[in-house]
């Protein structure tokens, strides 16, 4: 670190010393096939998602005027066949992706927002409020998840924000106790007892030094939970609590059962929509898998 | 691992078997679940009652029904008086393990759990006890094997498994084994339910395990996954271990030294999980009763939700929290057969 | 007879597609009922010498030359043949009692684990149970701290309950690998003769290994120091103790100075730099880099041990073939300005 010009600011350093961090986690990252993998597939279906309105238009999924004939099996014009009404499955796929991915997207972010702000907020308060914290915490982390989502999504109205939201309050407990073992190892250390001692209040403790130390392991954990967000979306849209209005990959599972694909054997009503879930989810899987190897050198033998 | 902080003289436990510290532990853990019960309760209250505005709207959305008969429903629960009064009902139930009338099926919510208690302990029984099994197994293999194909072959599997939705597992399988996957397999299982009308005796035996292969197939290909990850990774902690190097140098064979020392050591925190994640078997549970319409309360909550029978899905609500919080309370209390460094 | 006699013996790990060196070429002898003390800082292959004796060492490990356990090849045994001479033939009192035992597993239960295995079926349970009754009383413990678990007992208790368990099949030679470190000073002063009389008690040979040479003068009757995975010097504990030949076994000597003797006092203690990276072993001595009586030509050749002495080796050039006084020694190393500036501090 002798190299530096005198001219550069700590904060410059700072920020220098980040962006190398970054290069190598990258350098890291490129070395795990798995993670690779997962990253390709994860950044196919962005793209699905966010070309989709050029891919399929509102005639393709309207119900009345459907394109083709109902329960068709894969052809040429519409290569996973039919729906009952005679909508082209592909473009149902293609248009859920963007329902299916926003929520999972979202109700992450609201659970890791939430997660990282009770986590570090425990950990950095030692005293009854941080046992009162990780008391709740543990609460809802035996809570039946999918029961306390579902009975959310029951009582508020049916749209998208709801399920956000219901996936969303009821997946940060684990971000939360992740994220407060971070912060007591990171709290530990010398440079912030220097910075309380400089006068650095509650906030700045928390905000400058814990959490960029904390994020790290905060985004592995985000990619882990958006294959859980997504799969927990599809369960509540199949358990008719989505917004009956849009299309989702649970939704159209939903559908596929009431329409009776079920004991039909129109078995390509079903394979697409749940290959489409497994796949993202497992893409999310892989990213969060190799990041947490990556950025915790302790797993790092286990590969 | 907790051992590892001190070499000093550990304290001499001079008294076995005083039960003072045990009591105090039991003490100590009852005060926990009964702190979690009430909070259950409150939660409850607050889900039901508080945030939906207006429950019996919620309950008769999309339906025609008159100003009386919403007056005379919301008479009927109680809902017409001021909500601190409700509050007090409603504790007052529970107190008398009341969790109210269903508003479809006209009963008390107890008395429909009770009925569809046992194909559900059944089905969720079953499923646990083979995915403990087979995870546990699979991921001591897995460990045992680290980065060989074997790891690598099952623990791919089972993220696999993990990514796929339990509901469409369970769809997928009736149309395979189920529909005859449209006339090519022939039709090997039934589709849904717990048991066909008309067989008695001992054939009817035989025909619920008939109608149990597919909805427990389904239970385990979901849970299995999680155990493995877990067995194996605490395993793998393990791996490196003092002690295990001990028992390689007294002539013990390999697999007794897996076996042996290696697994009870592992198992602690590998139990310990299995105990948090009950919440996620209720919600597997949910699922798999949906799909398979498997009698139990799964799907008697299923069936609450679409209406949605408000009274019926606050008294599940509960009662599968409370079963979770039981169960966990009772891990607690077990734990310290297990693993002799916590016993108090 | 030699009860243990390694010849030739290299141990090499495979990591990450490199081949690190641990041991290169050690040879060690102890006969029935004698006690041989391996000393050397860590890293030196010391420890890996004495896994490789039971043939313990990880999947990773290549293991070549001899290693005769009362005659037997353990490099060469079968599987089901090693597994009848581990504990029986020869047993392993492990550093750090405290995670060399289960912790979920009764300390009795662990002492009579090896005795019903190496019974075959020709002891029962209770004798069993009675005979490491016996052997926790052997090592001063009274018999009902059979039923303790490891964590009940103290750091010293924990080694003492190792030593049963070393003794437990009755082996002909039991092997300590620091059998005193992370305990207190008088705990270890303790340890060390309750080790000591039990095997002389026993006629049970001892290999013992530590990084403390002073201990190991005390315990054993001839001492072999290691250093970059070589023996570099051997002979009699006492002597080669007071006077080691080679610079480094003497500066391993200085580095625990004798309690009450004034010139220790003065004498230059420890050793400046670290033991050299395995994996980039260069030509010529190991300890060349860090040796203060280094001349040029110790960074081409590489010694091999070599007589120094009545009943004595050492793997050093300076040492004159037929054994040196101490003063050729130091005159030898006047005489020529040593090894590169900046590396003899």
């Amino acid at each position: 670190m002798s190299a530096t010009t005198p001219a550069d600011s700590p904060r410059a350093l700072a920020w220098r010393r980040r962006r190398q961090a970054l290069v190598d986690v990258w350098r890291a990252y490129r070395t795990t096939p798995a993670g690779l993998v997962g990253l390709a597939g994860l950044v196919l279906f962005v793209l699905v998602a966010l070309t989709s309105p050029l891919l399929v238009t509102a005639d393709d999924l309207s119900v009345i005027r459907a394109p083709y004939e109902p329960y068709q099996p894969p052809a040429a014009a519409y290569p996973l066949g039919t729906d009952n009404f005679g909508r082209s499955l592909l473009d149902l796929v293609i248009w859920g992706s963007r329902i299916s991915l926003t929520v999972g997207f979202l109700a992450t972010l609201v659970s890791v927002a939430l997660g990282s702000l009770v986590g570090i907020v425990a950990g950095h308060f030692r005293g009854w409020a941080g046992v009162v914290l990780m008391r709740v915490t543990d609460w809802f982390l035996v809570l039946p998840t999918l029961v306390l989502a579902v009975a959310l999504a029951a009582v508020l109205d049916r749209s998208t924000f709801t399920i956000v939201l219901a996936i969303g309050v009821t997946a940060w407990p684990t971000t939360a106790r992740l994220v407060r073992a971070q912060t007591l190892a990171v709290e530990a250390r010398p440079y912030i007892e220097r910075a309380r001692a400089l006068g650095g209040g509650h906030v700045h403790v928390m905000v400058r030094h814990v959490l960029p130390n904390v994020m790290p392991l905060v985004l592995a954990q985000t990619t882990l939970l958006v294959a859980s967000a997504i799969i927990a979306e599809s369960t509540l849209a199949f358990l008719g609590l989505g917004d009956p209005t849009t299309v989702s990959w649970g939704a159209i599972l939903q559908d596929a059962r009431r329409a009776g694909a079920v004991s039909s054997g129109v078995w390509w009503y079903l394979l697409p929509p749940g290959l489409a879930i497994a796949l993202v989810a497992m893409a999310f899987t892989l990213c969060g898998r190799a990041l947490e190897v990556v950025l915790n050198p302790r797993l790092r033998e286990r590969r | 691992m907790a051992q590892a902080t001190t070499e000093k003289a550990a304290p001499q436990r001079v008294k076995r078997g005083d039960p003072g510290p045990m009591l105090r532990l039991v003490a100590t853990r009852l005060a926990g679940a009964a702190v979690s019960l009430i909070a259950v309760m409150l939660t409850a209250f607050f889900l039901f009652r508080v945030l939906p505005g207006d429950p019996v709207r919620a309950m008769t959305q999309g339906r025609p029904v008159s100003v009386e008969q919403l007056a005379e429903l919301r008479r009927q629960y109680g809902l017409d008086k001021p909500l601190h009064q409700q509050f007090l009902d409603y504790c007052a139930g529970l107190a008398r393990f009341d969790l109210g009338t269903s508003y479809q099926y006209r009963l008390p919510v107890t008395e429909l759990i009770a009925d569809r208690l046992w194909p559900t302990l059944l089905l969720v029984g079953t499923g646990t006890l083979l995915a403990a099994a087979l995870g546990l197994w699979l991921g001591t293999r897995a460990a045992w094997r680290r980065g060989r194909v074997t790891d690598q072959v099952t623990t791919g599997i089972a993220l696999t498994l993990w990514s796929v939705p339990t509901f469409w597992l369970g769809l997928v399988l009736i149309v395979v084994f189920a529909g005859g996957a449209g006339g090519v397999l022939p039709q090997l299982f039934p589709t849904g339910g717990m048991s066909t009308p008309g067989v008695t005796g001992t054939a009817a035996i035989l025909d619920t395990a008939h109608h149990l292969v597919l909805p427990v197939t389904t239970m385990v290909a979901v849970l299995y996954a999680q155990y493995l990850m877990v067995m194996r990774s605490s395993l793998l902690d393990e791996m490196g271990s003092d002690y295990l190097m001990t028992a390689r140098a007294k002539g013990l064979r390999d697999a007794l030294v897996l076996r042996r020392h290696a697994v009870p050591n592992a198992l602690l925190p590998t139990v310990t999980l299995i105990f948090l994640n009950l919440g996620q078997v209720v919600a597997g549970a949910i699922l798999v009763e949906a799909v398979f319409s498997w009698p139990g309360l799964g799907q008697l909550f299923y069936q609450g939700l679409r209406l949605p029978d408000l009274p019926l899905v606050q008294g599940m609500f509960i009662f599968f929290s409370a079963s979770v919080i039981l169960m966990n309370l009772l891990a607690d209390l077990v734990y310290p057969l297990l693993d002799p460094r916590v016993r108090p | 007879m030699n009860h243990l006699q390694i010849s030739d013996l290299t141990v090499a790990y495979r990591v990450g597609g490199h081949t690190v060196p641990a041991v290169r070429g050690v040879d060690l002898t102890v006969p029935a009922g004698g006690k041989l003390g391996v000393a050397g800082e860590s890293g030196c292959g010391k420890s890996t010498v004495a896994l490789a004796v039971l043939r313990l060492l990880p999947a990773n490990a290549t293991v070549t030359g001899r290693v005769l356990l009362d005659g037997e090849d353990v490099l060469t045994m079968r599987w089901g043949r090693l597994r009848a001479v581990r504990w029986a033939g020869a047993s392993i009192v492990f550093q750090g009692a405290m995670h060399s035992l289960n912790a979920v597993h009764r300390v009795g239960d662990q002492i009579t684990e090896p005795i019903l295995l190496h019974g075959k079926g020709a002891i029962t349970p209770a004798v069993a149970e009675r005979r490491a009754g016996d052997l926790l009383e052997q090592v001063g413990l009274p018999a009902h701290q059979a039923a303790a678990y490891p964590h009940e007992l103290s750091g010293g208790q924990r080694q003492r309950v190792m030593i049963a368990m070393a003794l437990a099949c009755e082996p002909r030679l039991i092997i300590a690998d620091e059998p005193t470190t992370a305990l207190d000073v008088m705990i270890q002063a303790q340890i060390l003769r309750l080790i000591d009389g039990l095997v002389t008690e026993h006629g049970i040979a001892l290999m013992m290994i530590s990084h403390d040479l002073s201990v190991l003068a005390d315990t054993c009757d001839r001492l072999a120091v290691m250093y970059a995975g070589r023996v570099v010097e051997e002979g009699p504990a006492r002597t080669v103790f007071a006077t080691a030949v080679h610079p480094y076994a003497a500066a391993l000597g200085a580095a625990f100075p004798t309690v009450g003797d004034p010139a220790a006092r003065r004498a230059p203690r420890g050793l400046a730099g670290d033991p050299p990276d395995p994996a980039q072993l260069e030509g010529g001595c190991s300890f060349c880099p860090r040796c203060p009586r280094a001349v040029a030509e110790c960074a081409r050749v590489d010694p091999a041990l070599r007589p120094a002495g009545p009943d004595r080796a050492a793997a050093c050039i300076l040492v004159p073939p037929g054994g040196p006084s101490p003063r050729s020694l130091r005159a030898s190393a006047a005489e020529v300005p040593a090894a590169p500036e900046g590396r003899r501090r």
